[in-house]
């Protein structure tokens, strides 16, 4: 029987250039200070909102990563202030904290990589207040999207970011990792609606960053470092979102193509057409497969499927779908389905959502990677893929946010097998090489944790992660927030 | 390796923690912990497995407190079914003897007196009637009336049937662990109930005596057979609006939806709405069967209550339910928690539209 993925496992880090900025201090504890902390939690929280047994902390060892380390206590605050008290006795004791939503990161963000405390946020669930004439709600941030968007709906609103974990994620978690997700090419990413931010610093302070209003030029913005930031420097607590009218007309294109190439060219000329899409979505044949047996949706035989979706006024849609249907068409789609029923789209969306869920039904260990290429590079970026896969005998799956650049190249190994995690790990390397060869990142939505740690030097050259680590000295000289990850 | 060992193991491996066990868990809304969830479970038993955890209170406490309703297999893609997961989690705690008291006592009285109570029940000579009806443990100890009704109903349907009361399907020492026990207890239904046709209103004894080849079918199932086939007398009527709880092993594992509701639309006057949660993707009530309830009774009461509240925001006083174990644990919610709503099975329901009366106490037996 194998086991996670431990930390200790890890490949060493890339080798780079040395740096000469000052970092943030290695925290540095004893068990004394531990003891000292888990005996003062229940003070803060009271006694059944902390957890030490061993079987409680197990469970919040890991995420929807490989990656798994168990926390020494676990505490479930009430809210910002109960969140001050322990992050300052934290700070004082140097006891690392690490924030958790539902644990659906894929980047093992959540991973308390060096023990610790791990603060879950799921208590805080409330909906403070919704503007229904601005558009904007404010909440707690340990709600989950489901729960808003269900909510929201009463109103014929959404907040529109829907990540394929979007029936467990909890906005605090999608703030961390700036979570975007299939609609994205309308909607934007998270950083895109969210207005501002309520956050514990790692002193123990409460600051609020961001503005109500749609547009503020007023200093640094703030508010953008904390999104993304996983946790590495204070723990966000409410944010004020921006919110969308649900929308009422949607129609769904989808393309089979011969090969994953060429559904790349299609995907770049519809962009470059500059098409107003709310969704362009990409999936090879594994995918396609392991999502047809499980959701029974009668999806093509093919080697590559493009989904497209359109929203709007019917007409315009129809043009779009129309010039869109041309493109395909040219560079070789071979079966074109339109699926104007908003049951048979929601299904198609739904079964695209649960395609990493589903392909652990191909090998049992998977490692997703996340990266990002300029649009017109994705037919090279694929070609690529193909070869890495060839080269290390590898199971590959690739799909994702197309009109974005942003593939998830899924390695499906089975971790038991040493054999084939040295090689899966050599493939995550050139994955992630040869994105930034094409001029691509790392990370479009899932973050960097713990996942791409090693990886992260590649694409940032020294001075400019000395710019980030002076950040994170200057917000964390004690570097208690979720330490030992990429910064 | 045994087959259900090989599946456990593989099942433990290919739960990649996506999550999505987490939008319907049960118990997470009202427990609030990791280790309520499909995915906590799953790592929990594969941390005992590995001895990476001993089987701590804790432990024992949240893999018995898995429901087995199969909400999460329902949405995993990776096709796990958890309950066998858990099932098999349980055989290992309990071959170390690392089971809770009351799941000990319940087991204990299925093999001592062939029922989950313990009660003694005798039994006379075998039917005549080929049509045998199965009332499962609450109906024949618990909760006598569900059974009064079934009777009547079948009576007054024109059926002659025979009941064969205070006999345990064994579903729930399966359930907690306790294979060799289930083993012997559908052995003996399978000798005692071969030739005869086999009714049941308990969705899991339903599921378990059709998982071992006896020709069964649920209440729900003969009802709308027969409303559907045969003219019966025209019912009082009950001008009620009502809300139909599809239990977990009628609805999600043996794919029974639209016979109770096509029973419910017969009556006249009923108005019948739809809580937010229904057929396959119904909450459980909590019962787990018989486990969760008998074990951890607050836990089983929260989750009914949330089940409850489902029905109680449409506004309706009255729910009905076509399976003892949830009857039994919307009762019991019910009367802890003063809730403003009328519980009641398949059969009250019928029994009450056509004014038909309970049964007389003889010849109820075999």
């Amino acid at each position: 029987m194998k086991t996670a993925v431990s930390l200790q496992n890890l490949p060493s880090r890339i080798p780079n250039r040395r740096s000469r900025v000052r970092k943030p201090r290695r925290s540095r504890r004893s068990s004394v200070q531990l003891d000292r902390v888990v005996a003062r939690l229940p003070s803060i929280v009271g006694g059944g909102s902390v957890l030490t047994d061993r079987a409680e902390l197990v469970c919040y060892s890991y995420d929807a990563s490989c990656y798994s380390r168990l926390p020494d206590v676990v505490v479930f605050p009430n809210s910002s202030e109960e969140i001050s008290k322990i992050v300052r006795l934290a700070n004082r004791e140097r006891v690392p904290v690490t924030p958790r939503g539902a644990g659906t990161s894929l980047s093992g963000g959540p991973v308390p990589a060096r023990g610790g405390i791990v603060v879950v946020l799921a208590r805080m669930n409330r909906i403070l207040d919704l503007d229904e004439d601005n558009l904007t709600v404010t909440c707690e941030v340990g709600l989950t999207l489901r729960d808003l968007n269900r909510s929201l709906a009463r109103k014929l609103l959404h907040f529109p970011i829907d990540p394929g974990s979007s029936e467990a994620a909890t906005l605090g978690g999608m703030i961390g990792e700036n979570a975007s997700g299939m609609h994205s090419p309308r909607f934007g990413k998270t950083k895109d609606r969210v207005l501002s931010l309520e956050v514990v610093l790692p002193n123990g302070d409460i600051i609020h960053v961001g503005s109500k209003c749609f547009k503020s030029a007023s200093g640094y913005n703030l508010k953008e470092l904390f999104i993304g930031s996983e946790g590495t420097l204070g723990i966000v607590t409410k944010a004020t979102l921006r919110l969308s009218p649900l929308p009422d007309n949607y129609t769904v294109i989808s393309a089979s193509f011969k090969t994953t190439v060429a559904a790349g060219r299609a995907i770049s000329r519809v962009v470059k057409r500059g098409l107003p899409v709310s969704a362009l979505e990409f999936m090879d044949r594994p995918s396609i497969e392991v999502v047809k047996a499980f959701t029974g949706l009668p999806l093509p035989q093919a080697a590559a499927m493009v989904l497209i979706e359109c929203t709007g006024p019917e007409g315009e849609v129809q043009n779009h779908l129309a010039d869109a249907a041309e493109i395909l068409r040219e560079e070789g789609a071979f079966e074109l389905r339109i699926s104007s029923d908003r049951g048979e789209a929601d299904r198609l969306w739904h079964a695209r959502k649960v395609t990493y869920g589903a392909i652990s039904r191909i090998r049992p260990t998977a490692i997703q990677a996340d990266p990002v290429v300029p649009v017109s590079k994705l037919p090279d970026y694929l070609a690529r893929l193909d070869l890495i896969a060839q080269k290390y005998a590898l199971k590959i799956v690739s799909y994702g946010h197309a009109a974005d650049g942003n593939l998830h190249p899924t390695v499906l190994i089975d971790e038991g097998n040493p054999e084939e995690m040295r090689y899966a790990r050599m493939a995550l390397a050139e994955i992630y090489q040869s994105a930034l060869e094409l001029g691509g990142t790392l990370t479009g939505e899932h973050g960097v944790g713990v996942e791409k740690s090693d990886y992260f030097n590649l694409e940032w050259p020294s001075n400019v992660v000395s710019v980030m680590r002076e950040i994170k000295a200057v917000l964390d000289p004690n570097n208690i927030m979720n330490p030992r990850k990429w910064i | 390796m045994s087959q259900q060992l090989h599946r456990f193991e593989e099942a433990l491996r290919n739960c990649n923690r996506c999550g999505l066990c987490h939008g319907v868990s049960p118990l997470i809304s009202v427990q609030g912990l990791e280790s309520s969830t499909a995915r906590g479970k799953i790592r929990l038993a594969r941390s005992l497995i590995q001895g990476e955890i001993e089987a701590t209170n804790t432990l024992v406490d949240r893999i018995y407190q898995c429901l087995m309703c199969g909400s999460c297999s329902n949405v995993c893609p990776a096709g796990i079914k958890v309950e066998e997961v858990i099932c098999s989690a349980r055989m290992r705690l309990a071959s170390a003897g690392k089971v809770p008291q009351p799941v000990k006592s319940l087991v204990s009285n299925i093999v001592s007196r062939g029922n989950i109570y313990g009660v003694a029940v005798e039994r006379s000579e075998p039917s005549q009637e080929r049509l045998v009806y199965f009332p499962g443990c609450v109906s024949s100890l618990k909760y006598r009336q569900l059974a009064d009704a079934t009777i009547s109903c079948l009576s007054g349907m024109g059926l002659r049937v025979s009941s064969l009361d205070g006999v345990c399907c064994g579903a729930p020492a399966l359930a907690a662990g306790f294979k060799e026990v289930y083993e012997q207890a559908s052995e003996r239904l399978r000798s005692m109930l071969e030739g005869f046709d086999v009714v049941t209103g308990c969705p899991q004894c339903y599921y378990f005596l059709k998982r071992e080849r006896i020709s069964v079918q649920h209440i729900a199932q003969l009802y709308a057979e027969i409303m559907e086939s045969r003219v019966l007398p025209p019912t009082g009527g009950l001008r009620d609006m009502i809300t139909y709880a599809d239990p977990c092993y009628l609805a999600r594992f043996s794919s029974i939806t639209d016979e109770p509701r096509a029973v419910i639309s017969s009556i006249a006057g009923l108005r019948l709405v739809e809580m937010a949660s229904n057929r396959t993707n119904a909450k459980c009530c909590g019962n787990g069967l018989e486990l969760v309830q008998t074990s951890y009774p607050e836990l089983a009461g929260e989750v009914a209550s949330s089940r409850l509240g489902e029905a109680l925001e449409l506004g309706v006083k009255k729910v009905v339910t076509s399976c003892p174990h949830c009857y039994l644990t919307f009762k019991n919610t019910r009367r802890e928690r003063g809730l403003p709503i009328v519980i009641k099975d398949l059969s009250q329901l019928i029994m009450e539209a056509y004014r038909w009366e309970p049964p007389a106490k003889r010849n109820r037996r075999i």
